[in-house]
């Protein structure tokens, strides 16, 4: 691949349209030509740059005001559906024991999804210590393609995952990519090195949901998880960095983690 | 799920995305009030519609789809052109013959500057994709145009910006070489 076409196929690389083989001739290019790996670094940098920028002007802000009103009117607005709701059932107890129930069974059911993902992210940790730090799991990893052939096709899109931009304890950079398996729970896993120390990201399948903001998890001993949830995947951060680091490197991941796996 | 459910879930999934929705309403629209109103009724669509967005997906990129259709009904209804289309993409298309680099020192103010100084129909997939974090898929759907359009706006429309910061670039420090 000639420096011209890579240039052409970088915005597109970027946005994960490629074919993998294309992807993988491109990826080989970089890693020989410093030029082209300039010209990507700059093209992300601007993407950086734009973000920071936009985030950071205080002349786009939106005022506290309007923030409070729109959330009273929003919050009045589903309060006075709750009314026309309760109008409604007011005809039998019948309804309304149905509805505790229904009430009951979600809190409940919540409690069950907390609980789960709790011990999901005990299990990213596990992987992370015992994979990414001391080398000691019982099944040895294998590479994403294979794991993608043979279990999970979306573990195919992180071949290519660069690390975030912009963080402040500098750029990230890819150690290792694989899926390994912790405790019956298989991942795809991409390790990074972050100021100085080692963060690992991690997917697996899960129809738990988080949501798509990431939230800390408790985690065992000093190690630090992030979570979010997209296209019925759990992503898992995990290092040893403060709770605050942690946080903002799956802030960061959270555009292209969410870009590979909705298009996967 | 219960209409309190609603509103929790709604209230955890969407309101955190209303600081970058204002702000993209706002840099569209050019008149803070005018972007109040746009993203207010957004948000109370978003409300009414919230059964039907599925948690786990981009709750972000649901709400700005929403916002960008609200804005071309209006647009249509006040009889206002719709957003610039191909002919500009065509002139600008034939003009660029050299990209320069990104420049490394930029302030805020440049970049947001540079940015303005591009056709509309470019900012607008540029902050989509740059600054909203959509996918291609979710840009076409919001602006109801075919991937490929939002392929070769968004490599245009960074052309030019990077023609624009240049500009910007050569303004603070005019005897830096150009390579």
């Amino acid at each position: 691949m000639q420096c011209r076409e890579v240039r052409e196929l970088m915005d597109a690389f970027e946005g994960d349209q490629l074919l993998v083989e294309t992807t993988n001739d491109l990826v080989r290019h970089l890693e020989t030509c410093a030029a082209c790996r300039a010209e990507l670094e700059g093209r992300r940098m601007l993407r950086t740059r734009l973000q920071s920028a936009f985030a950071g002007a205080d002349a786009l802000a939106p005022r506290a005001e309007f923030l409070k009103v729109v959330h009273t009117r929003l919050r009045a607005d589903a309060t006075s559906r709750m009314t026309r709701r309760t109008w409604l059932k007011s005809w039998g107890a019948a309804a309304a024991a149905l509805a505790a129930a229904i009430s009951g069974g979600l809190f409940a059911r919540n409690a069950v999804q907390r609980s789960r993902l709790a011990a999901l992210a005990r299990l990213a940790a596990g992987d992370h210590q015992n994979c990414a730090i001391k080398f000691n799991l019982a099944e040895r990893p294998i590479p994403l393609d294979e794991a993608a052939r043979r279990y999970d096709p979306a573990f195919a899109s992180f071949t290519t995952l660069a690390g975030p931009m912009g963080l402040p304890n500098g750029p990230a950079e890819v150690l290792d990519r694989h899926s390994c398996v912790y405790e019956g729970r298989r991942f795809a896993h991409v390790v990074f090195r972050y100021g100085g120390h080692v963060v690992s990201l991690l997917v697996t399948s899960g129809t738990e949901s988080i949501g798509s903001s990431p939230e800390m998890l408790p985690a065992d001993g000093s190690l630090q998880v992030a979570s979010f949830s997209v296209a019925r995947h759990l992503v898992f951060v995990v290092s040893d960095l403060p709770a605050q680091d942690t946080s903002r490197f799956a802030q960061a991941m959270v555009g292209p983690v969410s870009r590979r796996l909705t298009n996967a | 799920m219960s209409e309190e459910s609603v509103w929790t879930a709604f209230e955890a999934e969407a309101l955190p995305h209303v600081d970058r929705l204002f702000r993209l309403a706002l840099w569209l629209e050019r008149d803070r009030a005018t972007a109040e109103d746009l993203v207010q009724e957004t948000l109370t669509q978003a409300l009414q519609s919230f059964h039907r967005f599925t948690p786990g997906t981009n709750c972000r990129a649901w709400l700005t789809t929403i916002l960008h259709h609200l804005r071309a009904n209006r647009r249509r209804a006040s009889n206002r052109a719709p957003i610039e289309t191909g002919a500009i993409e065509e002139r600008f298309g034939q003009t660029l013959a050299f990209v320069p680099p990104v420049p490394e020192h930029l302030t805020d103010e440049e970049v947001l500057g540079a940015l303005r100084q591009i056709p509309e129909t470019y900012q607008e997939v540029i902050l989509l994709c740059d600054v909203q974090e959509m996918t291609y898929k979710e840009i076409a759907s919001a602006l109801n145009i075919p991937i490929g359009t939002v392929m070769s706006r968004l490599h245009r429309g960074r052309e030019l910006l990077r023609v624009a910061l240049r500009g910007s670039a050569a303004r603070i420090a005019p005897t830096r070489e150009m390579p």
